[in-house]
């Protein structure tokens, strides 16, 4: 493997830069006046045309930072939403495994009020609830597993095991589902 | 001429990146994401999905989800590395007519380029939405040991995606130019690459803008993943010692110890402990269990260890084979996210004798080299428009010795910028302009780059000259300071050349003493401006005296005169509570005053000195006056 290597190393070198346009033109007989204002012309007009396409370039770039401002704003908030909602699924996995003992406890009637409390915030923030459907689609969901089911065609959702949220169109992230072989 | 897009090619993830406005820009894809999964697959209703969806599906779809696709380009069937791969991959490697390797999706044969440019394609797609133009040309990258069957793979992908590839460059150069290597002259780079499945390691010669790779090696099967597998193994084990549970077997909380092995990870680079907490992870005839544990950053690199020191191993052949010992060596690049790992920095750090360059972002520094690359070819990155930044604040000193800036560190050059200062003492006709540069607030702590004196101001109210201050820095990075009495017309000027030698170390301690003393430095400042605004209020209470006189009382006079002259007294102390008080109280009681003359003469429309606060003009910074 390493003669391999060192053999194709070798033949391939990266040579990073056009060929600059130097001083060789030094060494030719100097150029006559009407020579050298067609140079400075030149020069000038494809000054002015760099010039221009980066006055442009700047504006362009402004523009489409400020389409983008509204989505930026979203997206920065999405990886922390992303790691709340992990919290999120905790505490419902929580609430989920309540032995039946609570059901009149007080105390765990509050835990419910703290529940409907963080949906409402959810709601508030523009996060919403990615509904899952009944069939697999990668464009929606995302796999965990495939497995065998008696009571499922194939590619149809066995169980949504962590739900999806989206905060208006972006995909804050997938259901993640099993699915049916 | 359309842009030219520069694109990482990886075997897990892939970049594309274009150059705009002079500067590297990572384009995001359709779905979000600045690195796109090498992935492709065709689905069970013939459907074909590259990048992130590929991947969503692939437990479902193994047969067809096609992954690390690079590790075949190039290759014969009978290669180690193809039958390696075959050992590995859940999809069917078989053999071309003519001895290539190619992959079975959905029952027909692809090539690997064949597939490499499904993944092109969606790059191409992408940069197109992001850029509002179509997309021709592009430059990709390789790994420096790829011959020439795979360079060309390589390049027959970008042709069958509808991309003209302008050059094929390696991936070490590419690492190396988005750190500005390429103006290096005879020096030996090594690039240290761990990505998510592969080490690379190379050592480059540079000169003249050419890069010559003198030596590579590397694990081909050697990466991220492994650590996480690490990590998800001990967790999985300690679960099993104590709740007779393997969580491996299950996928639901297989897929959470995943997630909560490399959020540890990652949150191990930065912190020395940290918890990784799985609640109901899993349930037995007992009730439910929960996952708790911490995962302190010496266990993890106990963890981990043994991999580090692997990468070493190619290292040290690698040197060999280039004939090299490693202080040879003069500058080290980490590549894939992995080397964000402290460990990993330290290992690289001690085996080469030196530290590594950093900033860039490590998992896209390769596309944004071949970015660059794109550019120069593009001839957006013609020397004359490579534009430096002042590495660091320019301002002047103002009242109190404060450094107040006027030009931000890392401000692009060429700019001009100015203010409008004032004096500091009533009939002052002279002001010094003393240019500082540095972080700290106070002008003391930075560097004296050069003063002069403007003279000839017409005597006047202290805060009322407009003297105008105007910095401008030309792209060879001189600097012409100028100041001008706005009454007068009078100028005066001096030129700084560039501070040259102030090399990147001595740069980066000046940020992070600036960070040191922060709080002290802040304090500072504050107490200053204290003073300042007490000194400029009591002198607005003598001047209001002085002014309005008849209009007062006796008592109103005496009153008002004593308090400035408390607070006078206050200033010589260090009571900064009292200062503060005194100075509201002081204030408030001179606006008071003034309201009431308002009231007893409606009418007449008192011209005050301006108060505390400095005269009209959009340009004047409240309370900024210069020193005589």
């Amino acid at each position: 493997m390493s003669e391999e290597r060192a053999e194709n190393a070798e033949e391939h070198e990266d040579v990073i830069s056009e060929a600059a346009p130097d001083a060789e033109s030094e060494a030719e007989a100097p150029l006559s006046l009407e020579e050298q204002l067609a140079q400075a012309r030149a020069q000038a007009d494809e000054y002015l045309d760099g010039w221009q396409r980066a006055r442009a370039e700047l504006a362009n770039v402004k523009k489409r930072m400020e389409r983008e401002r509204g989505e930026m704003y979203d997206r920065t908030r999405i990886p922390v939403i992303a790691r709340l909602l992990n919290v999120l699924d905790d505490f419902e996995r929580a609430m989920e495994n309540a032995p039946e003992a609570l059901n009149d406890d007080g105390w765990f009637e509050g835990l419910l009020h703290v529940q409907r409390k963080f949906a409402g915030w959810l709601e508030a923030e523009g996060v919403t609830e990615i509904e899952a459907g009944d069939h697999f689609d990668p464009a929606i969901h995302e796999a965990i597993s495939q497995e065998p089911s008696d009571n499922h065609e194939e590619g149809e959702i066995i169980e949504v095991v962590q739900k999806g949220y989206k905060l208006g169109d972006q995909v804050v992230r997938p259901p993640r589902v099993r699915v049916a072989a | 001429m359309g842009k030219i897009i520069g694109i990482d090619l990886g075997t897990t993830n892939s970049v594309v990146a274009v150059m705009e406005g002079g500067e590297p820009t990572v384009i995001s894809s359709a779905e979000g994401e600045r690195l796109v999964p090498s992935v492709v697959a065709i689905d069970k209703k013939g459907q074909r999905l590259v990048g992130r969806l590929a991947r969503r599906q692939a437990v479902t779809n193994s047969e067809n989800t096609i992954y690390s696709v690079k590790r075949l380009m190039g290759r014969k069937f009978g290669d180690a590395e193809t039958k390696r791969t075959q050992e590995l991959v859940p999809y069917e490697i078989t053999k071309a007519p003519n001895g290539d390797t190619q992959v079975v999706m959905d029952g027909k044969d692809y090539s690997p380029p064949e597939i490499s440019a499904m993944i092109l394609q969606k790059l191409k797609a992408d940069a197109e939405a992001y850029l509002g133009q179509e997309v021709t040309q592009a430059v990709i990258t390789v790994p420096a040991y790829f011959n020439d069957s795979q360079r060309q793979a390589t390049k027959d992908a970008g042709r069958i995606a509808g991309l003209e590839v302008l050059r094929i460059i390696n991936e070490p150069t590419a690492s190396s130019l988005a750190y500005g290597l390429d103006k290096k002259t005879d020096e030996v780079i090594a690039v240290y690459d761990l990505g998510g499945g592969t080490f690379d390691i190379s050592i480059l010669d540079v000169g003249d803008g050419v890069f010559e790779v003198r030596s590579t090696n590397g694990d081909t099967f050697l990466g991220g993943d492994d650590f996480d597998q690490r990590i998800i193994d001990y967790i999985a084990e300690e679960f099993q010692q104590k709740e007779g549970i393997d969580l491996r077997q299950d996928k639901q909380a297989l897929q959470r110890l995943k997630e909560g092995a490399e959020q540890a990870k990652i949150e191990l680079s930065t912190v020395m402990e940290t918890e990784i907490n799985l609640p109901y992870i899993t349930a037995d005839a007992t009730g439910p269990k929960h996952l708790v544990m911490t995962l302190s950053r010496s266990k993890l690199e106990q963890l981990v260890g043994d991999l580090i020191e692997k990468s070493l191993g190619p290292c040290k052949l690698a040197l060999e084979d280039a004939g090299l010992k490693a202080s040879d060596i003069s500058e080290i690049v980490l590549v894939g996210g992995q080397t964000r790992m402290p460990a990993i920095q330290k290992a690289v750090e001690g085996f080469f004798g030196r530290s590594p360059h950093q900033g860039v972002n490590p998992d896209e520094v390769v596309g944004i080299g071949a970015a660059i690359q794109a550019g120069v070819l593009g001839g957006e990155v013609k020397d004359i428009l490579l534009l430096d930044v002042t590495p660091l604040t320019l301002g002047i000193e103002t009242l109190g010795g404060v450094a107040t800036p006027l030009i931000e560190r890392n401000t692009t050059i060429p700019v001009s910028k100015s203010q409008i200062f004032s004096t500091a003492a009533d009939s002052q006709t002279q002001v010094e302009v003393h240019v500082v540069q540095g972080e700290r607030p106070m002008a003391a702590d930075n560097k004296s780059l050069g003063k002069f004196i403007l003279d000839g101001i017409p005597p006047a109210p202290r805060g009322i000259p407009q003297i105008e201050v105007a910095f401008d820095i030309d792209a060879d990075g001189i600097m012409n300071v100028s100041a001008q009495d706005k009454a007068t017309g009078r100028e005066q000027k001096i030129t700084i050349t560039a501070s040259s030698g102030l090399a990147e170390e001595e740069i980066e301690k000046m940020v992070a003493e600036a960070e040191k003393h922060a709080a002290e430095d802040s304090a500072r400042k504050d107490e200053v401006e204290l003073r300042n605004a007490a000194d400029s209020t009591a002198h607005s209470a003598e001047s209001f005296v002085r002014e309005y006189g008849e209009k007062l009382s006796d008592d109103v006079k005496q009153d008002t005169l004593a308090k400035a002259e408390s607070l006078r007294e206050a200033l010589e102390g260090s009571d900064l509570d009292r200062i503060r008080t005194e100075t509201e109280a002081l204030a408030l009681h001179i606006q008071g005053l003034g309201a009431q003359m308002y009231e007893a003469q409606a009418g007449e429309v008192p011209q005050g000195p301006g108060g505390p606060e400095a005269p009209a003009g959009d340009d004047v910074v409240e309370g900024e006056v210069v020193e005589p």
